[in-house]
């Protein structure tokens, strides 16, 4: 959405591009206007025009642009599911197995669930609607209106789903407050009023469980001996009146005798409503029944980890309530690809939950029963999930506070990382600091430091790497982003834009006083069993020249011929010289896919790729027509030409490529041998995430 | 989304009222006796609540509170008034100043202990007592001058810190020890809000690291956290403003060192064994963070 905010920029950038069209159509079209004798000096007004145009956006421009945004968001949609509906039938017609047809019906439908969920879009024309008083032209103010509701009915259903959870946790109030405000939100609501009629069930019946004072035959004496704290454990006689062995157990407790107490309250815990649930309550208290405490965490413990290695975080947290919420966990974790792959990934990995539970309950134990039966059993146990950190509670101790002690990626200014032959392309002033950064390795990593205050000397300082003169590091920066813009280089993120936002936000860094560092930097070492695990439990991984990544149903692995780079860190910016070949092997297996191997090869105007799927060997030629008519920044027009035994590369295949194609001008192209592998692996190969 | 609802929502009543036959098979309330009540409440009174949150029960109720209510509703059931009480009643009368004590409902528990005292003899000296204790603290508690200037307000609050501190070393009865320094905590949070509204936010910060050290002990240490993350926090957004205003750079200025230290108060909350305020901490992190991105990004 943002790239559409850009396209359509602020009226002065919309006038500047218009006053560079009319100059260019007038130059094209020789016009000559009278006392006017050339099209650049009419292009100067224009521009001169547009320099002062300071107006903000009006509301009719504004409604427009809300339209225009929805329009595109609809179009999308209907374009994806066209697309689906598209590959299902082409499916049918071919004859493919019954998993392919119904796993294609199944994403038909999910393209149709899709049209009637909000999208964010709606946020995006909601904001250009936005101050929405009576300027606004009154189709304007109606789309207001109707955004406005859905995002009312979107907060209204968010309080629902919360309010839902705060009764199951038996939090009226809060259920209650959440509840007023969906009905503010979204008055009349039926979903909102039955849940109001069902909270005020459940309260009902919440009171109902209290139970009520009654005076017994024998209760007042001991009343007033237990009040004025006068009673002790020889005055409760012993009666088959089981209220009278709670009073019994409660007087032990009250005197010192724990082991004794817990004894009481023991036999009472099955006694019916409401001595047993009492008793049952202490008995969950540590300082009653510390044996109990312990079992209690360790079953739990045991519960949620079985659950955790069946359903992940997801299913451990909810796998045993009893919701619609659980209900949703619990089939999530039956897909085939939770089944097949993650769940015994996380069982190689030894996926464990949140072990303080236990470590509290045995540190408890240790404490009241430090040589007590259980004791060795808490200490193994505080062994498996960790004993207490000793600086964890060190702050108590003294002031002032110490460092913020975890690692906010967010806050940190992260370094770019740029290749050999990106140096050595030509678009880069050579520089000695890039040069020494580069001697023995195929990359350099820049980063920013700011300077310790007070200033250490300089034989102090211990950053590694070769520091920057101010001007060579900021002249270093604006050619690499004068590269990327113009497509001299290649870059490792989604966008062209959040690439060069990286190299924005370094030249700001240095702009605050911040030094620019480049130290030498290789890719990591190639470790194939620990991509293998990670790529299954994560989704994806890089390590050295092999990339890795795991969709629904199937793996792929892709090795990018000839790239300096070859494995950049997730997330890093790291920047190549543009190759004129790109050449990646890839390699793939899936449950609908079936397994394949072959290579793609890439130019800007040409694609061509080879495999060997389980078919059979294929070929497939993608011409990249639009881009041949230089259209394709708005018709990302291509032609794919496959030639195999496999008869499933589907019209998505090469829609998808189109698609990726649009983004990324110089990826390879896709090999056809599968639906969504190879058109992964050839993303994945030209992006390197 | 509302099909899914909707099917939650008929599910819901199906499921509670399946739940509410398995549990609760009769429509009448369960009766308790009266010593079994009073045994229960006995127990709870051992408990620390400055240190502990035991008196709050599973679903988060506060014990004290709902045993006063039902302590109330019996004794209007009984309808008698205090001339007409039989043991039974001064017995409901001692535990209703009980729990009107430890919810610091200190005068109203006076009244309650002067009633019993009146009564037979096991019940009157406890009460007595107690009531002489709660007179103490009831004259602590009594509200601030609504006529002084900042300066008296905060000489007042710094004696009646004093003062409750003085009270709780006198103490020899635990409890009353332990609701004595919740006050004491309770003043001097006061100080603290009292500071940042009249002196700024250094002074607040100052008061409030103290506090921290003051009540390591206490139950609410991670809430004290939080705030005093708080309190670094409004610092950091104050610079913010007043930089943005006067064209300055962040550079050089406390920003950075009251971030960090915000986020390192919000971390140490964060690993509270209570969920409330661990989530409580975790937000603010998500919130502390957030407004970072916006500064850096020129937002604000």
């Amino acid at each position: 959405m943002a790239s559409t905010e850009r396209d359509r920029g602020s009226p002065s950038s919309r006038a500047v591009a218009l006053g560079i069209s009319l100059a260019l159509v007038c130059s094209a079209s020789g016009c000559r206007t009278q006392g006017k004798p050339d099209a650049g000096a009419s292009a100067a007004l224009h521009w001169q025009a547009a320099l002062v145009d300071r107006s903000v956006l009006s509301a009719p421009e504004r409604a427009d642009l809300a339209a225009s945004v929805l329009r595109e968001d609809r179009w999308e949609r209907t374009e994806d599911l066209h697309q689906r509906t598209l590959e299902a039938a082409w499916r049918v017609a071919l004859g493919a197995s019954p998993q392919r047809i119904v796993s294609s019906v199944h994403r038909v439908f999910r393209g149709v669930r899709r049209f009637r969920k909000p999208t964010d879009q709606e946020e995006v024309a909601l904001r250009w609607l936005t101050p929405h008083g009576p300027e606004l032209p009154p189709e304007g103010a109606a789309l207001y209106r109707q955004l406005h509701a859905r995002a009312r009915g979107r907060l209204a259903e968010l309080g629902r789903d919360r309010a839902e959870s705060a009764i199951d946790a038996h939090r009226f109030d809060l259920a209650r407050r959440l509840l007023t405000r969906a009905l503010e939100l979204e008055p009349g609501a039926a979903d909102t009023a039955e849940l109001l009629a069902t909270l005020g069930e459940r309260e009902r019946q919440h009171d109902r469980r209290e139970p009520r004072l009654t005076l017994r035959t024998w209760d007042v004496p001991l009343a007033a001996e237990l009040v004025s704290g006068s009673l002790g454990p020889a005055h409760v006689s012993p009666t088959p009146e089981r209220e009278l062995d709670f009073v019994a157990a409660a007087a032990l407790l009250l005197q010192g005798q724990h082991e004794a107490a817990r004894e009481g309250f023991l036999a009472l815990a099955d006694a019916p409503d409401p001595l047993g649930p009492l008793a049952s309550r202490w008995l969950e208290r540590p300082d009653v029944d510390v044996d109990g405490e312990l079992a209690r965490a360790v079953h739990g413990y045991r519960v949620k980890r079985l659950l955790g290695w069946i359903g992940g975080n997801a299913l451990a947290e909810r796998g045993t309530s009893f919701t619609m919420r659980s209900f949703d966990v619990w089939k999530n974790s039956f897909t085939l690809s939770n089944m097949g792959v993650s769940l015994p990934a996380r069982l190689v990995r030894g996926w464990k939950p949140d072990g303080q539970p236990v470590r509290e309950a045995a540190l408890h134990y240790l404490e009241r029963k430090p040589s007590g039966p259980q004791a060795g059993f808490a200490r193994s146990w505080l062994d498996q999930v960790g004993w207490p950190d000793p600086d964890a509670l060190g702050f108590q101790a003294s002031f002032p506070l110490p460092s913020a002690r975890s690692q906010f990626e967010r806050l940190r200014l992260l370094p770019v990382i740029v290749s050999r032959g990106a140096v050595a392309s030509g678009h880069v002033t050579g520089s000695s600091t890039l040069l020494s950064a580069l001697e023995d390795a195929p990359a350099a990593r820049l980063e920013v430091h700011y300077p310790p205050r007070p200033v250490a000397a300089e034989d102090e300082l211990e950053l590694d790497g070769f520091p920057f003169a101010r001007d060579t590091a900021r002249r270093l920066l604006d050619e690499l982003a004068a590269g990327i813009e113009r497509d001299h280089f290649r870059w490792s993120l989604e966008t062209r834009e959040a690439a060069l936002e990286r190299l924005r936000e370094l030249d700001a860094a240095l702009e605050r006083g911040g030094v620019l560092y480049a130290e030498s930097w290789s890719p990591p070492d190639l470790d194939l069993l620990g991509s293998f695990s990670t790529t299954a439990l994560e989704g994806t991984d890089q390590r050295g020249a092999l990339a890795l990544e795991r969709g629904d149903d199937d793996m792929v692995a892709v090795s990018d011929v000839g790239n300096e780079l070859r494995a950049c860190p997730r997330d890093i910016l790291c920047i190549d010289r543009e190759r004129f070949f790109r050449t990646a092997l890839y390699g793939y297996a899936g449950l609908s896919s079936g397994a394949g191997l072959g290579f793609q090869s890439s130019t800007k105007l040409l694609g061509m790729g080879l495999g060997m799927t389980e078919s059979g060997p294929e070929a497939s030629l993608v011409l990249p027509i639009g881009r041949w008519l230089a259209i394709d920044a708005w018709l990302p027009l291509e032609a794919e030409l496959s030639l195999g035994a496999d008869p499933y590369i589907g019209p998505s295949c090469a829609r998808r490529s189109a698609a990726t194609l649009s983004r990324t001008p110089t990826k390879p192209a896709s090999a056809g041998s599968c639906p969504s592998a190879s058109a992964r692996a050839a993303s994945f190969a030209s992006t390197e995430r | 989304m509302r099909d899914r609802a909707r099917a939650r929502i008929c599910l819901l009543p199906l499921v509670s009222s399946l739940a509410a036959g398995c549990a609760h098979g009769q429509s009448d309330p369960p009766l308790l006796g009266l010593s079994v009540s009073i045994s229960d409440l006995q127990l709870h009174l051992r408990d620390d609540p400055y240190r502990s949150f035991n008196q709050l029960d599973g679903d988060g109720q506060n014990v004290f509170a709902v045993a006063r209510w039902k302590i109330e509703r019996f004794q209007r059931e009984r309808g008698l008034l205090p001339d007409g009480w039989q043991l039974e009643d001064y017995v409901l009368e001692l535990a209703h100043a009980r729990t009107l004590e430890r919810l610091h409902l200190y005068r109203q528990a006076i009244d309650a202990y002067e009633r019993v005292a009146q009564g037979p003899a096991p019940m009157a000296a406890p009460a007595r007592s107690s009531a002489q204790t709660l007179q103490r603290f009831a004259a602590l508690a009594r509200p601030l001058p609504a006529d002084a200037s900042p300066d008296e307000i905060l000489a007042e609050i710094d004696r009646r810190i004093a003062a409750w501190t003085e009270a709780a070393e006198q103490m020899t009865d635990p409890g009353y020890a332990s609701l004595a320094r919740e006050e004491v905590e309770g003043w001097e949070r006061l100080r603290v809000h009292f500071l940042a509204r009249e002196r700024g936010l250094g002074d607040a910060i100052d008061a409030y690291e103290q506090l921290v050290r003051h009540h390591a002990e206490s139950k609410l240490h991670p809430r004290h956290l939080i705030e005093l993350g708080d309190l670094h926090a409004e610092e950091v957004r104050d610079i913010v403003l007043w930089a943005r205003a006067q064209q300055e750079a962040l550079e050089g200025t406390a920003f950075e060192s009251h971030f960090d230290s915000a986020l390192a108060a919000y971390e140490l909350a964060s690993e509270a064994p209570l969920p409330m305020f661990r989530e409580e901490a975790q937000s603010r992190i998500q919130a502390l963070l957030a407004y970072h991105d916006g500064v850096m990004n020129g937002v604000y």
